[in-house]
């Protein structure tokens, strides 16, 4: 594992929310390295933390509500990222590192064509002309598997289907070939034989381009397929980490054991297992409590 | 049962009055309103304010006597800034409720049984709404001679569709509403489903209408009485004390003759406006209307 | 898009009718009927001559028929002639409209091409100084009475300053060159323009905070684009379409405030015409000022509409 090279050290990752109850912790010293071409799976519930942790990363929180702490670190390939001005961030997201949201329609600007949005990350980051642009995001559109991609592209998104739309933020994301892609929740809103499509594809194109993936997701099944290696998050902490077979064959934290037990499974008529209590508020978090009582 | 009703009720109201103080500058227009609607009613006995009689001072600058001055013809302007107001927002207040009597039924009967009714009443709206209602006023105003009634039957006539539109709009989501369906399905009555089923619903929205239908009222009146075609002389409003200001010769030299009365109906308009913001947020946190 | 012009058209003819309806019922409503205007008390004329006049000018037809008579001969640009002027109405109707159409729509496109901007930075920087300032320009101009706001500059521009002319198009007895016309519009266009800012600075700051909470905002800077592509690629288009509907709404307000406009400034327009008119007792002039005040409302909606449409892809479509 560790002949592959490091591309992304995110240490003591802390990032706080200012609300009217005062400042509140949603992401509580996150440690974790991926290596080119590795996938790490983020897993835990809604509100755990690892939505915010993703944004962290591409520094797309609203700097007036919220904030990273000074001792957190980012380093892309040796960079570090929170230290940047939004300026030279700006010129490193959708470059270096991309990131793909969970819901497709609303992702996409609805009155900008296809065409119009995939040509921006060339254009941004690789100064080509429009024109140019143009064929290259043509032939993204083609590598993503969209069929007829020179007339889909002069489309809107809401002529596309929802597989179709996910495909093409995929390409939008993969454009400058990213050392680093965060996937959000990417399959959620989509029906589960595209799905396992979409999922494929990333796979695919993750070997193609040696990306490494950050593939957040609530879906134990996706973790299984996809992942080399898993981060539990529950509360804002991340409870758990190894590679996913140790994972799923012995886990240690008792969340993470309730999280396994919650998957359904075909030969059990047991009753679906469920976690006990609510995710907790973040208001109550103030004095850590991580579920291991 | 009937304990619990009110309990909810009052609950409902500390809700709102709650998200309306939370508002400062809608209190701050509601307390400058209500200091108002006092002073207008309470200075004239204090003062005993002649609004009406004619002195030897004749367009007389500020005073001890006359704080205000004097017009053209020798009048008091203090006092015809008092009556004046008080005209002023009558009409306002009074001509609006006009356009709600038209307005609100209108538009309930063409949200409640859509087809025909939705289409005529609409329509109607429409093409009211693209005649301009100062240009409509004006007609009317020619059609009936003006006065006191006359102005507030013209602006409520002309103004109705704005209830209208707002009532329609709520009521097509309220009829789909469960309880609706549920009194349709025992076999209520159309009109007592619109009267007791719908219309509480829609009042919130009818409300804040009626506050924002305030100000445009006086400044309709006061932009006919300005253009000396609205209140007559002797009667004074806000709007006809600013006729005088018609000639460049008084907005040159006779300031006190028209800006009063100008900052009283710029005072007004924006304290109902912030009030009717506040109201807004407050009977209804999710819809902005307006 | 074709068909849904069409169809927005047939909707505009529809309410052209309506308009043309509603107008004649007022008229006929007036005070007076057209003869005694022409047939003044004490003329001479005999019965038989006063009922031959009213039948040639079909005044003793049922009103429909009037109605129809009417509309018939001002569908052919023939309005009546005005009883004051003694002229064709279309003719004092064609003189007045190019000042008024000058005034408003300059002032529209004034008032948005401050509001947009200025709204977006306030939503841009949501409760920052710029969005407080905003919201009390906002606030004054929702509540200021344009008359009022007129006396304010004329006496502040014209008589304290003498910067500005308070009255007319051009100088007196002058053959009238644009700047003489740039400086006699600059007042009652600004007087228009702060009528109207404040409710679209406001409209389009609400819809930047809206929009800039979208998702493909989000999409837009993830993909590494500049605060400025974000700005005015991603956000403005989508903005604007709220911002284009208010606009359409102020339409009529804002042809029907610059009849109080013109006639402070003696802006020699549709509106102080208006005024005369209705001074003189003038129906002919008065009905057609109606009518084609509010077919300029009309066009200037369907323009609008279109507008939208293009702005908005998706309806387009459904159209």
């Amino acid at each position: 594992m560790s002949e592959k090279q490091t591309v992304l050290e995110v240490k003591n990752l802390t990032v706080s929310f200012y609300t009217k109850a005062g400042k509140l912790t949603a992401v509580n010293g996150i440690n974790f390295d991926l290596h080119a071409g590795e996938t790490l799976a983020i897993v835990g519930e809604s509100g755990c933390g690892k939505s915010v942790t993703s944004m962290a990363i591409m520094r797309l929180l609203d700097e007036k509500t919220s904030e990273i702490a000074p001792t957190s670190s980012v380093k892309l390939k040796g960079e570090e990222l929170t230290k940047l001005s939004n300026k030279e961030m700006s010129k490193i997201r959708g470059n270096a590192i991309s990131m793909v949201f969970q819901d497709s329609l609303t992702s996409l600007n609805p009155t900008l064509t296809i065409m119009s949005q995939m040509v921006e990350p060339f254009m941004r980051h690789q100064g080509m002309k429009r024109k140019e642009a143009e064929k290259q995001a043509v032939e993204m559109l083609r590598k993503v598997g969209i069929p007829n991609p020179e007339v889909r592209a002069k489309q809107y998104p809401h002529e596309l289907s929802g597989g179709m739309r996910q495909r093409v933020i995929i390409a939008m994301a993969l454009s400058c070939k990213p050392a680093v892609l965060i996937c959000d929740e990417p399959t959620t809103a989509l029906d589960v034989t595209i799905q396992a499509q979409v999922l494929r594809m990333v796979n695919d194109l993750k070997k193609d381009l040696d990306t490494a993936v950050i593939f957040i997701t609530h879906d134990m099944g996706v973790v299984a397929e996809m992942a080399d290696r898993v981060m539990v998050m529950y509360g804002g902490n991340s409870v758990e980490k190894g590679s996913c077979y140790d994972l799923f064959t012995n886990p240690l934290h008792p969340y993470t054991k309730g999280l396994l037990a919650s998957i359904p499974k075909i030969n059990d008529n047991s009753r679906l297992f469920t976690i006990k209590g609510t995710v907790p508020s973040l208001k109550d978090m103030l004095c850590g409590a991580d579920g291991q009582e | 049962m009937k304990q619990s009703k009110t309990i909810v009720k009052d609950a409902y109201l500390r809700d709102t009055i709650e998200r309306f103080t939370r508002h400062k500058m809608a209190v701050v227009g509601l307390v400058v309103l209500v200091l108002e609607i006092v002073l207008l009613f309470l200075l004239p006995v204090l003062l005993g304010s002649k609004p009406n009689e004619i002195t030897p001072y004749f367009s007389a600058a500020p005073s001890a006597e006359f704080p205000l001055g004097t017009d053209t013809t020798g009048r008091d302007l203090l006092a015809r800034l008092l009556y004046g107001g008080q005209t002023s927002l009558g009409i306002g207040l009074l001509a609006v409720l006009v356009q709600a009597i038209i307005g609100i039924p209108l538009g309930i009967i063409a949200g409640y049984y859509r087809g025909t009714a939705e289409v005529v009443i609409m329509r109607l709206a429409d093409i009211f709404n693209s005649i301009p209602n100062m240009c409509l006023n004006l007609v009317l105003v020619t059609v009936f001679s003006p006065s006191f009634w006359t102005i507030v039957m013209v602006i409520g006539i002309t103004g109705w569709p704005s209830f209208t539109r707002l009532l329609y709009s709520s009521v097509l989501s309220i009829r789909e509403k469960e309880y609706v369906e549920a009194a349709r399905a025992i076999g209520t009555k159309n009109s007592t489903i619109m009267i007791q089923y719908i219309l509480p619903n829609a009042l919130s929205p009818a409300l804040v209408a009626f506050t924002f239908g305030v100000p445009s009222a006086i400044l309709s009146e006061s932009a006919l009485s300005f253009l000396g075609l609205g209140i007559q002389i002797p009667q004074s409003t806000w709007g006809n004390m600013l006729n005088a200001a018609q000639s460049l010769a008084v907005v040159a030299t006779q300031p006190w003759m028209w800006i009063p009365p100008g900052l009283c109906i710029l005072i007004t308009l924006i304290s109902i406006n912030l009030f009717g913001d506040g109201l807004r947020d407050a009977l209804d946190p999710k819809t902005k209307v307006g | 898009m074709g068909r849904y012009i069409v169809k927005r058209l047939l909707t505009a003819i529809v309410a052209f009718f309506g308009i043309t309806i509603i107008t004649y019922i007022l008229a006929s409503l007036m005070p007076g009927t057209p003869l005694d205007m022409l047939v003044q008390p004490g003329s001479g004329l005999s019965a038989e001559e006063i009922a031959e006049i009213e039948h040639r000018m079909g005044l003793d037809q049922p009103l429909i028929v009037q109605y129809f008579y009417w509309l018939g001969n001002m569908l052919q640009g023939n309005f009546g002639t005005s009883y004051s002027q003694y002229r064709p109405v279309w003719d004092l109707l064609m003189d007045r409209i190019g000042p008024t159409l000058l005034l408003s729509i300059s002032s529209l496109v004034i008032a948005l091409l401050i509001a947009v901007p200025l709204g977006t930075i306030a939503g841009y920087k949501a409760y920052s100084g710029w969005d407080y300032g905003s919201t009390i320009i906002a606030f004054i101009g929702r509540g200021a009475p344009t008359f009022f706001v007129a006396l304010l500059l004329i006496y502040v521009f014209s008589i304290q300053l003498g910067w500005l002319p308070a009255s007319g198009m051009y100088d007196a007895g002058s053959t009238g060159s644009f700047t003489q016309l740039v400086a006699h519009m600059a007042l009652p266009c600004a007087t228009m323009v702060l009528a109207n800012i404040g409710v679209f600075t406001r409209q389009m700051r609400n819809s930047a905070v809206e929009c800039l909470s979208e998702d493909y905002i989000r999409t837009a800077r993830a993909k590494g684009m500049s605060e400025k592509t974000v700005l005015f690629k991603h956000m403005l288009r989508n903005a604007l379409q709220p911002v284009v509907t208010s606009a359409g709404l102020a339409l009529p307000s804002l042809v029907g405030g610059s009849i109080v406009i013109e006639q402070i400034f003696a802006w020699p327009g549709m509106g102080t015409l208006m005024l005369r008119s209705i001074q003189g007792r003038d129906y002919p002039t008065i009905m057609g000022i109606t009518v084609l005040i509010s077919v300029v409302v009309l066009v200037g909606n369907v323009l609008l509409d279109i507008l939208y449409r293009l702005l908005d892809p998706r309806i387009g479509d459904k159209a």
